[in-house]
């Protein structure tokens, strides 16, 4: 209780700072906090204080906030106001195990609050505290249970704790309570009647679904719902019949929804080919305009029933002249059959709508138009970028965008062809091409900038982005508070293949500050939701945020920054000039002069580039500063911000790199790459536990992986040599590989692993690098197989080429600059396109013709 | 038109997260008993004049409300106490569960020097550590191994 207590006129003043409070009008709030504290007699009323902290707090003046509620606890500290109120400040910075201590402390003097209740249970549930806020929620309703939200949030925690069927007791008990009459709508009544249902159904008790579903389907609003929900249920209890009846209805409504005709499928249970075949065939005579029902068989159907509907379906689309046909049709590509099926079909129709303008020529309808054969050319085209014949595919869209040079898709293509054949810099020039064509389209504009970005063109993709961007923000700011992370991500590796690793560790940074606010924004919705009885969304919200950095998004930001803190721990920066030299260590002092003269130019470039750059900054900070004061709601204490040269020179960067690493271990489980970026990261760290539980999962996943080879071989090798390894680390370690892998002789294993799979480039560089990694006597043999690209051989990928290339040049594979040279000759053969294997001063050469690479490389083509 | 083709202001930056309607007063009421508030004699309390309403901003609007404060909402019903007592010998029920198996937990032996040993090889904090160990009877091999699946 608080020590002071206020007459009832000051009193009356203070219950008005609340009410202010409560209803965001905070500056009549601080005038009654003034009007209480000009009474020397009051003038340190603890409560009054803290509440003038909180107000000012909400008004973006935190330092102030701090002293005020910190001086007022102080003044009275067994006050449950004073507590409370500084959980609910430390709480609107984040920092939520404060806040629940702070809650905590201000329930030993009010153990019966309410408020201070609830507001421990929100912290509860934001930080997945299941028990407690089932404790908590439990203590509101033995106060409260009069109150709605007491038996929602009760029945919630049980069903987060995966207590259905205690959670679906509760709701019913709680449902009769309610007050409806069947005939008027209740939103609210309805939606907690679905949820009700999802309970029932995740418990298991479909019969009792079922009966719930049919006995207030009439106060359901979410007709959809009931129906799909009334179809799920039919199949769980094998009521076919009635099932069927509901999947058709539902397709009735939208013939375009893939689900229904799977459950379709699992109501009639076809027994061949044939019968599954004939409820799309039927749905197609309902409804002739359907696409689904044409493309879902191509999906089963094989041989000649295939080319037969393929034929349907393709003849449809070329014929209506849509552009996404080949999409639709991407999924079929990883069964051969199928792929020369497709093939064979379209190169037909090309040669017969040349010749006679139909799709055959045996044919007795009616001609195509022009436009027909456009969109087989633009199919080919994809097709053969698909299956890797990146001069074929280029053959076709150059015919079909000199027949119709003003269409935006046929640039696009062009520009993914090169892409794909290893040509960033063309790509990015055919995109702009593109997006010159309409720079009102927001699509091919983030394409473009995409392409630059993969090109290391980062100024001109900014410049690009910032058509669509706020005019009078730089860009990259822009899109960083737009949380705009493709553009991110995309940033980090052009920066990171730089070697500008602060950079990139900026963006990665950036990113996972995005994840941490997007955790932050739920807050707001435990309330709102419970009151809004959104509940279904607000259970799905829950179980988003509990994954959420599963996301590609995360999962590349992290992976990137895991790489780039693992090479600054093998190559740690002490100063600039060391970023340098890594570089320029194998060149000759020719080379050199040039790199250097090059350097300094660039260098200067770069500072009058500062120069500007700060002008503009300056101004669009005192923009910024403008728009702050006059939004001074608004709050969110400034982060630390993100210095790229003290990112790069951090103290311990495995630890920083662990702080990326476990949210994947955590979530992205079943990704090989999780468990490799682990070893790599422990195996520095020299944690022998630890790296056997990142092979152990890696080998779960796909046991022969190059990448788990190397670590395999790098772990074998150092338990055999670690010395100082505690008894017990060393049982686990021996029991355990030999439970695993039986051997565990580095050499002999990475033999074995060599012979088992001699016919696979990638297996081979690893077994490779691994030989000499052992033994670096064994160069020239390892080169020798690293870099043979025979045609039997399998896995030959632009990728894994330039990888070998790259070891080559490294000296990773003993010093073998000519051989180098002679494999880099005899990829640009089988890879003409490819930028990485373009014969040396190609890129100067190229600047000099004034980027016309095209005719250039084209000539290539042909000489093929 | 280019403009047509701009994102609006993202939503979530708008909501200011301090003001999350925490309501202070209630609190205060429940303590110290209901006292009438002279609600009439408020002045207008509107800090500032309303904002011009943006075009793009009603997806911002509603987020605003989000954090808007509200009343609980009642439940009229009196039957209450069935639905309560429903709920009430299930829970005892549960707590009892959990504290034997706690208790059985508790009686395991353990070495200090193993705690320490997961806990650096394995980079785990110390009460997983010694759940792990308790859960393998103070077997710390079979700990390690179970932690390194």
């Amino acid at each position: 209780m608080p020590t002071v207590t206020l007459p009832p006129k000051e009193n009356a003043l203070f219950k008005r700072i609340l009410r202010c409070y409560e209803h965001k009008q905070y500056r009549n709030g601080l005038k009654f906090c003034k009007q209480i504290l000009s009474n020397p007699k009051f003038a340190e009323h603890g409560e009054t204080l803290a509440m003038k902290g909180l107000t000012l707090n909400c008004l973006g003046k935190k330092e102030e906030a701090y002293d005020l509620v910190r001086r007022g606890l102080r003044n009275d500290l067994r006050s449950h106001v004073c507590w409370h109120v500084y959980g609910l400040l430390q709480r609107s910075d984040k920092k939520y195990d404060e806040a629940i201590k702070c809650y905590r402390n201000a329930l030993k003097w009010d153990k019966d609050n309410l408020q201070i209740l609830r507001d421990l249970s929100l912290l509860q549930i934001q930080m997945r505290d299941l028990e407690g806020y089932r404790e908590t929620r439990y203590q509101l309703l033995q106060l409260r249970p009069a109150q709605r939200a007491s038996w929602i949030g009760y029945a919630i925690a049980y069903h987060l704790l995966e207590d259905y069927e205690m959670a679906a007791k509760i709701i019913e008990e709680f449902r009769k309570t309610q007050q409806t009459s069947p005939d008027k709508v209740d939103y609210e009544y309805s939606e907690l009647l679905l949820y009700q249902n999802q309970v029932l159904r995740e418990a298991g008790l479909y019969k009792e679904a079922l009966e719930h579903l049919s006995n207030f389907e009439k106060q359901i609003c979410d007709k959809l719902a009931v129906e799909e929900t009334r179809g799920e249920l039919m199949l769980q209890l094998e009521r076919l019949e009635e099932a069927t009846e509901v999947y058709h209805q539902l397709q009735e409504r939208n013939p375009e929804n893939w689900s229904y005709y799977h459950g379709l499928e699992k109501a009639l249970k076809p027994s061949s080919v044939e019968e599954r075949h004939k409820i799309y065939e039927d749905a197609w005579v309902k409804f002739p305009k359907g696409l689904v029902p044409r493309r879902l068989p191509l999906n089963f159907l094989s041989g000649e029933k295939f080319r037969e509907c393929l034929d349907r379906y393709l003849r449809m689309n070329f014929s209506k002249g849509c552009p996404p046909v080949f999409t639709t049709l991407k999924s079929l590509y990883n069964d051969k059959e199928k792929v020369a099926i497709i093939e064979e079909l379209v190169v037909g129709y090309e040669t017969s709508l040349k010749g006679c303008r139909m799709f055959n020529q045996n044919d007795d309808g009616k001609e195509e138009p022009p436009t027909t054969l456009l969109w087989v050319q633009y199919f080919l085209a994809q097709h053969y970028d698909m299956v890797s014949q990146q001069t074929l595919a280029l053959e076709y869209i150059n015919a079909a965008i000199e027949s119709t040079p003003t269409l935006i898709e046929l640039f696009l293509i062009k520009a993914k062809i090169y892409k794909h054949a290893g040509n960033i810099k063309e790509a990015a020039q055919w995109m702009d091409e593109a997006q010159a064509l309409d720079t009102a389209d927001r699509f091919i504009n983030s394409k473009c900038a995409k392409y630059m970005l993969k090109a290391g063109m980062i100024k001109e993709a900014e410049e690009m982005c910032s058509k669509f961007t706020r005019e009078g923000a730089s860009a990259v700011e822009n899109l960083n508070e737009m949380q705009c992370m493709w553009f991110q991500t995309e940033c980090a590796l052009a920066y990171k293949s730089m070697n500008k690793f602060g950079e990139a560790l900026k963006k990665c940074h950036e990113i996972e500050r995005h994840f941490v606010e997007i955790t932050d924004d739920q807050f707001d919705f435990h309330t709102y939701c419970m009151r809004k009885m959104t509940l279904r969304s607000y259970v799905d919200l829950l179980k988003l945020e509990d994954v959420l950095r599963m996301h590609p998004f995360y999962y590349k930001a992290a992976t990137n920054a895991i790489q780039i803190y693992l090479s600054l721990h093998d190559n740690p920066l002490t100063d600039d000039s060391k970023e340098l030299q890594a570089d320029t260590a194998n060149l000759s002092d020719k080379e050199l002069k040039k790199l250097r003269n090059k350097q300094r130019r660039a260098q200067k470039k770069a500072q009058l580039e500062e120069e500007k750059k700060n002008a503009e900054k300056e101004k669009q900070l005192k923009n910024q500063k403008k728009k702050k004061e006059d939004d001074d709601e608004e709050i969110g204490g400034p982060k630390e911000e993100l210095v790229p040269d003290k990112l790069v020179k951090v103290e311990n960067p495995l630890e920083e790199a662990v702080k990326f690493l476990m949210p994947l271990k955590h979530l992205v489980k079943s990704k090989i790459d999780t468990h490799l970026l682990a070893f790599e990261i422990y195996f520095r760290k020299e944690k022998y536990l630890l790296m056997l539980q990142s092979v152990k999962r890696a080998v779960a996943i796909d046991p022969d992986h190059p990448w788990l080879h190397q670590c395999l071989v790098r772990f074998f090798k150092g338990v055999s040599e670690s010395k100082e390894l505690p008894e017990v680390v060393r049982t686990v370690l021996k029991q355990e590989i030999t439970r695993l892998f039986g051997d565990s002789n580095a050499k002999s294993f990475n033999q074995a692993y060599l012979t088992k799979h001699s016919n696979s480039i990638p297996h081979r560089l690893a077994a490779a690098k691994m030989m000499v990694y052992l033994d670096s006597t064994t160069e020239t043999k390892a080169a020798e197989l690293a870099i043979s690209l025979d045609e039997s051989l399998n896995n030959r990928t632009i990728l894994i080429c330039t990888e070998v290339l790259e070891c080559l040049r490294s000296g990773f594979l003993g010093d073998c600059k000519e051989r180098a040279e002679v494999y880099r000759a005899e990829c640009h053969k089988l890879y003409p396109y490819t930028l990485a294997f373009m014969p040396p001063g190609y890129e100067e050469n190229t600047k000099i013709a004034n980027g016309d690479v095209s005719t250039e490389t084209e000539e290539l083509a042909n000489e093929m | 038109m280019m403009d047509a083709w701009r994102r609006p202001e993202r939503g979530c930056s708008t909501v200011p997260p301090a003001s999350s309607g925490s309501p202070v007063s209630s609190a205060i009421m429940a303590a110290e008993g209901d006292v009438d508030l002279d609600l009439e004699a408020e002045e207008n309390c509107t800090g500032k004049p309303a904002e011009k309403p943006r075009k793009h901003d009603s997806g911002a609007a509603d987020l605003e409300r989000v954090t808007d404060y509200a009343e609980e909402k009642e439940i009229s019903s009196s039957d209450l106490e069935t639905a309560m007592s429903v709920i009430g010998d299930r829970r005892s029920r549960e707590q009892k569960a959990k504290q034997e198996r706690e208790k059985e937990l508790a009686k395991v032996t353990i070495k200090k020097e193993d705690v320490e040993l997961i806990m650096s090889e394995m980079e785990i904090s110390r009460m997983v550590a010694e759940r792990s160990l308790r859960e393998h009877m103070g077997n710390v091999v079979e700990a390690l191994v179970a932690l390194t699946n």
